[in-house]
């Protein structure tokens, strides 16, 4: 006799978050991304994860990539990095508008298309020095619809394995194009603004934090490590030990990255009879979600000079002034007064199309 | 943090705007509605404030 199961099961098992074995950090690297202000923050710090806090309390934390992750043995996936917050300075009482979101999945809308008002489990692992409730939550970009519920951290300094499925909202906005759709939060910490007041279903607003979770911020020196994090279509799940990128090769992973984020070597050469006119030749490796912001540096790889390009001879630097890109590359520019025509220099571009 | 306006190596004025971050960078920012520095520069507009003339 067949028994009939009460779970959805997709043809195909593919994790929707992109970066999530920690692989790419294009623009912080190893370093260190320290926040100590009341103004609003929310840096990037891993490709495709970005740490978020506003309010009027000052807040003091950092955010890095660790060595510290779970075992192949464990999670049957062996990572390089974890995603490491680090609260420096604790909190024991937000004020109602204050908020941290140590990590926060943004989701582009032609992707989440595909997951909208499905049942999606989410996964992943986590490790932290303060046992407790931990809140979750995801909601759409314009924060107006928002699902809030909890996951426990049984024992400190331990990675434990998460799961949670939900099934995806239906009411409120949603938007299916190339903006940003879909937040997932974990681990936030808020005060009475952004506190949900019931758990486990669709609220009107914008909620991160449960209701009597565990304050782990008040604790000065208090970590919380992400890694393999999953958005799996269906109510199962990759489980403790199926977790996959979201590309099939770390080469597909990459250029799904560069989708938002890239950097590379532009080459410049200034006119002849208009110095200040740059021709500058660079396609990027991946179309651009939208036009991005662009930013140079003269050396590739790290320790140049912001917003200059090398004359490839030796000779002094050259100024940027302007750039003009498309989505899909670079073709002109112009540089500040003083530059010498027809001469070549070369440097490191950014290109920023994140969320 | 500052906003300034934009010209090409003609004197051409550009929709780009400028902006050098207190960490020194300097960030070209496109007229795309949908970049997020454009809608941060918008917000940051619609406060009240004036970017800088170009040069």
């Amino acid at each position: 006799m067949s028994k009939i199961l009460n779970v959805h099961i997709p043809a195909e098992q593919k994790n929707f978050a992109i970066n999530r074995a920690l692989d790419f950090w294009q623009e912080k690297g190893g370093s260190v991304t320290t926040v100590n202000t009341s103004a609003n923050s929310s840096p990037y710090i891993a490709d495709m994860v970005v740490a978020v806090s506003t309010g009027s309390t000052t807040k003091n934390y950092s955010i890095q990539r660790s060595t510290t992750v779970p075992t192949v043995l464990q999670s049957g996936f062996q990572s390089t990095y974890s995603y490491l917050f680090t609260m420096i300075t604790g909190i024991n009482s937000f004020a109602a508008s204050d908020r941290i979101i140590p990590y926060q999945v943004r989701l582009e809308g032609l992707d989440y298309a595909r997951i909208h008002g499905k049942a999606i489990t989410y996964g992943f692992w986590a490790i932290a020095s303060v046992p407790g409730a931990y809140s979750f939550n995801v909601q759409n970009s314009a924060e107006t619809r928002s699902y809030v519920t909890t996951f426990n951290v049984n024992a400190a300094n331990t990675y434990e394995f998460k799961s949670i499925t939900i099934q995806m909202d239906v009411g409120g906005t949603w938007v299916f194009d190339n903006t940003g759709s879909l937040l997932v939060n974990i681990g936030s910490v808020t005060g009475s603004t952004y506190t949900a007041g019931s758990q486990n279903q669709w609220l009107n607003g914008s909620f991160h934090g449960a209701a009597g979770a565990t304050n782990w911020t008040a604790t000065s020196g208090a970590t919380l490590r992400i890694a393999q994090f999953s958005i799996v279509e269906g109510s199962l799940g990759f489980g403790s030990t199926g977790f996959q990128r979201a590309g099939k090769t770390i080469q597909q992973e990459l250029a799904m990255c560069q989708r938002y984020y890239e950097t590379g070597v532009v080459g410049a050469i200034t006119d002849g009879s208009n110095a200040n006119v740059l021709l500058l030749t660079t396609q990027f490796r991946v179309s651009k979600r939208v036009q991005p912001t662009m930013l140079f540096n003269s050396s590739y790889g790290g320790g140049g000079t912001a917003n200059q390009l090398s004359h490839i001879n030796g000779g002094g630097n050259l100024v940027m002034a302007s750039s003009s890109p498309s989505t899909e590359g670079l073709a002109s520019g112009s540089s500040s007064s003083g530059s010498v025509a027809g001469r070549l220099y070369s440097g490191q571009y950014a290109a920023d199309a994140r969320l | 943090m500052n906003y300034k306006k934009c010209k090409d190596g003609l004197g051409v004025g550009l929709p780009i705007i400028v902006l050098t971050t207190t960490d020194g960078n300097v960030k070209y920012i496109p007229s795309d509605p949908q970049n997020r520095d454009w809608i941060q520069y918008q917000e940051w507009l619609a406060a009240g404030n004036t970017p800088d003339p170009a040069d």
